[in-house]
């Protein structure tokens, strides 16, 4: 009893925080995609933080509850039907049993749905996030597949479905999401590899996002980059949003699921505060890359985690008033 | 250690510090590497998480809230790079190769690969004598990447260097030995891959199960050992 799906969407996924301390064997973190959203998504229902949570891309998958639960929707521009009618995202959900959930977006690439009390799934290397290309942890170490069955971990009495009426607030999406398409960048290892005036026009062009992307990577369309230095980069380690130049002159950024060392220059990394929206923007919007300092880079950072803690905290206080009882 | 190089310290992200010890693949840099990599490691700097070395390189991931409580008046990311920077010049001056230096594998290979005969054409020597030539040297790990548990090995005999595919196969089976210029390789797990492929061995390089799954670990070293199609059959078995 659980979750029955009977869609599963384009790439739905069991994601944690993440795998850590692997990459000197090759094996990546992996975790969410937009850690915002997750983090959230488990924020809103009680759940401990770093809960493993079911990550999907548009269109996302479509599922019958085969028993009652409390869960919670997160995603850029999320938007569901539940029993045919429309539901607000961002707000913990009780749901009753044989309910029907159909998970769709306006805007935004990807989104969450937490399970208050969590989700079965198998752990790998302290981990439950679904490792694609060992195939391990999550469900199976695969993609959800139509007809799959997620089993919930506890069991929550619900009568009758019922959206609560707080949650995240459109002050707090606004500052994560926002219009703003400039992301904060710190230089990256071989940004002079290429020339100043390549400089210049790296960080003042847009980019558009390819729909050739994934977990692996988001693969960036603009004017080429000229590389100056023709000599090859032996391969070398990278980390989640790292700006790689490709020999075409296009840039890659790197996201959850890349892996560990790469073998192109790397020109910038994007800041892990501004991944959340990077990672949104796959689909319909064109971004720019911000040069910032250390000092903007560690503040900016600083205000990013007082904000999750507030929200954390606030969430937390109106779980234990309002849900389980 | 002697002859030490002073590496490049830079960002690698606004978590992680990159180290460079120029861009060329050299048996002498890979173990200098393992050796700061071993001294980084010995867990009296609780504000390094994860350590992954590479050919000419190695980066050090932190934790900004612990460095916060390490830093004092500094910047954090400044106090990171200058800490490292003292660190890798005490590690220079410490004699001993912490952990000493990595496990030697023998590892048998059933060399019949498809790629074989085509490598036999290019360099003009027959299978046997590739197989002699790719069995007599020992080789080092310098990194492990691209997929989990894949151990890039070197430095390959010149006589049987050959260039990876350029239109790289979808599916490359779990065990294929390959070549790829001067690198030769075990892949872990089923995979696209360009390496030119010359044998295919029995052990599992990667366990999924196991909690250090990777067989082979940077520092460590492989000797490659012939054996029949039978024998493979049979070392499969067990």
């Amino acid at each position: 009893m659980g979750i029955r799906f009977t869609s599963s969407g384009v790439l739905t996924t069991i994601q944690d925080a993440g795998r850590f301390g692997y990459r000197s064997v090759g094996i990546g973190p992996g975790g969410p995609m937009d850690e915002f959203a997750f983090r959230c998504a488990n924020f809103l229902i009680g759940n401990p933080d770093h809960t493993a949570a079911l990550e999907f891309f548009y269109p996302g998958p479509e599922l019958v509850f085969e028993e009652s639960g409390m869960v919670s929707l997160t995603g850029l521009g999320i938007e569901a039907e539940l029993n045919g009618e429309q539901i607000p995202g961002w707000r913990p959900i009780a749901v009753s049993k044989n309910s029907v959930l159909k998970i769709r977006s306006r805007i935004g690439a990807v989104g969450y749905l937490g399970v208050g009390g969590g989700i079965k799934s198998e752990e790998w290397l302290g981990s439950s996030s679904t490792h694609l290309t060992a195939r391990k942890g999550g469900f199976e170490g695969r993609a959800i597949r139509k007809g799959d069955l997620l089993e919930f971990c506890t069991r929550v009495e619900v009568k009758s479905s019922v959206v609560h009426r707080w949650g995240v607030g459109a002050k707090q999406l606004e500052y994560v999401y926002g219009s703003n398409k400039h992301l904060s960048v710190l230089p990256g290892p071989e940004l002079d590899w290429i020339g100043p005036a390549s400089v210049e026009q790296f960080s003042t062009q847009s980019f558009s996002i390819l729909p050739a992307s994934n977990r692996m990577g988001y693969r960036l369309s603009s004017n080429a980059l000229p590389i100056q230095k023709s000599i090859q980069l032996i391969s070398s380690p990278v980390d989640v949003g790292t700006v790689q130049l490709l020999p075409d002159g296009q840039a890659i950024v790197l996201m959850a699921d890349h892996q560990t060392t790469g073998g192109y220059p790397r020109l910038a990394s994007v800041a892990a505060f501004d991944l959340p929206r990077l990672a949104q923007s796959l689909g319909h919007r064109e971004v720019c890359f911000s040069w910032i300092s250390m000092e903007s880079a560690v503040e900016l950072n600083r205000i990013w985690h007082d904000t999750l803690e507030a929200l954390r905290q606030g969430c937390l206080l109106n779980a234990g008033r309002y849900l389980y009882q | 250690m002697e002859n030490q190089t002073t590496p490049e310290i830079k960002l690698l992200s606004g978590r992680s510090v990159l180290i460079t010890y120029g861009n060329e693949i050299d048996l002498q840099v890979s173990m200098q590497i393992y050796h700061v990599a071993q001294f980084l490691g010995r867990g009296q700097e609780n504000w390094i998480t994860e350590i992954v070395p590479a050919y000419c390189s190695l980066s050090v991931f932190f934790d900004l809230s612990q460095v916060m409580q390490w830093c004092g008046e500094s910047h954090p990311l400044e106090w990171v790079m200058s800490r490292l920077e003292k660190l890798i010049r005490d590690a220079g001056s410490s004699q001993t190769v912490l952990g000493g230096r990595g496990q030697l594998h023998a590892i048998p290979v059933c060399y019949d690969g498809e790629d074989l005969q085509e490598i036999s054409r290019l360099k003009n020597l027959d299978v046997q004598a590739i197989v002699e030539i790719h069995t007599s040297r020992v080789y080092a790990v310098f990194m492990i990447g691209f997929l989990p548990g894949f151990a890039y090995l070197g430095t390959v005999d010149e006589r049987i260097a050959v260039p990876r595919h350029t239109k790289p196969r979808t599916k490359v089976s779990a065990g294929s030995v390959g070549i790829a210029g001067v690198q030769t390789g075990v892949y872990p797990m089923d995979s696209p891959g360009g390496w030119q492929i010359i044998g295919r061995t029995p052990v599992a390089m990667f366990n999924p199960a196991a909690s250090t799954p990777s067989l082979l670990r940077h520092g460590d070293s492989v000797r490659f050992y012939p054996i029949s199609s039978d024998q493979f059959e049979e070392l499969r078995g067990h």
